[in-house]
């Protein structure tokens, strides 16, 4: 695969090939953070430790993608000049879930329960590295560095799938992207979260 | 050899002055506007001509390119555009 497709695939693929391939990802990362304790709760966010029935651990990926898939969506009607499918803005969106199904095993490791077992009720002042476990700080570490490319791919991927299937002059992509983005971080996690869990 | 549509001095549209017969060397002298399309650039106007040959499908013409649909919708939006821009220029 060259450097090109890696981050955009989306001149290749799209429309309901993509759609399956990411519904496919999003049921398989569901599955495995129910087991892993690990959870999708917003647009590019993923964090573990939360114990929750598998129905909630499948829906939030799910959930994320069709509040990216409505929102772009919309903007995409009002704002493109071209003959947009719905099929393409959902289906690109869904395959650019993709990246982050590996991160649904992060939950598996042991280390960042241990870790945080440690810090849990100490001052953050007085925290001093000697406190900490070696092992497990670096493998937090890797984890955490394996979680933000993972994110950042998959943030690439968003990007360039809104922006194929929607085909919009560049000055509207950009402000679209980057409110989709942060709202997408916020309401998902806020419905699920209180609506749901509570 | 790629067809120059540009002045290299000052950058006007170039128009055909002589078009000759390969097989008795005949020679017309003019001053021909050139076709619209012979202003894209050779991919473009290969993109063209996939186009008419799968009969204006857009579907057919993602699969024999190996592109996705909006990849080629894309395209084509584009090569809209720029006829548009050339029509408006005339």
């Amino acid at each position: 695969m060259n450097t090109n497709l890696m981050l955009n695939p989306f001149t290749k693929i799209a429309g309901f090939k993509a759609l399956t391939a990411g519904v496919i990802g999003m049921l398989v990362a569901g599955y495995i953070s129910f087991y892993s304790n690990t959870h999708f709760d917003g647009v590019l966010n993923i964090h573990s430790g939360l114990i929750a029935p598998m129905w909630i651990h499948l829906l939030w990926p799910f959930a994320n993608v069709a509040f990216l898939g409505i929102w772009f969506t919309l903007f995409g009607m009002v704002f493109s000049q071209s003959k947009i499918r719905i099929i393409d803005i959902f289906g690109t969106q869904a395959f650019a879930f993709l990246p982050l199904v590996p991160a649904s095993l992060m939950g598996f490791s042991k280390s960042i329960e241990r870790l945080t077992e440690k810090l849990i009720g100490i001052d953050p002042k007085a925290i001093r590295m000697d406190m900490l476990p070696l092992n497990d700080l670096l493998m937090v570490m890797v984890i955490g560095l394996i979680t933000i490319t993972l994110t950042v791919w998959s943030g690439i991927w968003i990007y360039n799938g809104f922006k194929e299937s929607a085909n919009l002059p560049h000055k509207r992509v950009i402000p679209v992207f980057i409110i989709g983005i942060i709202m997408g971080m916020i309401l998902p996690k806020y419905v699920i979260g209180h609506f749901l869990l509570n | 050899m790629k067809l120059p549509i540009l002045c290299p001095s000052c950058q006007s549209k170039l128009k055909v002055k002589t078009l000759s017969c390969e097989q008795c060397l005949t020679k017309v002298d003019g001053n021909f506007k050139m076709p619209v399309l012979a202003g894209f650039p050779e991919d473009t106007q290969q993109f063209i001509i996939e186009f008419v040959k799968n009969s204006g499908s857009l579907k057919e013409m993602a699969k024999t390119m190996s592109l996705s649909y909006p990849t080629v919708r894309n395209r084509l939006d584009e090569i809209i555009n720029t006829l548009k821009t050339i029509e408006n220029e005339h």
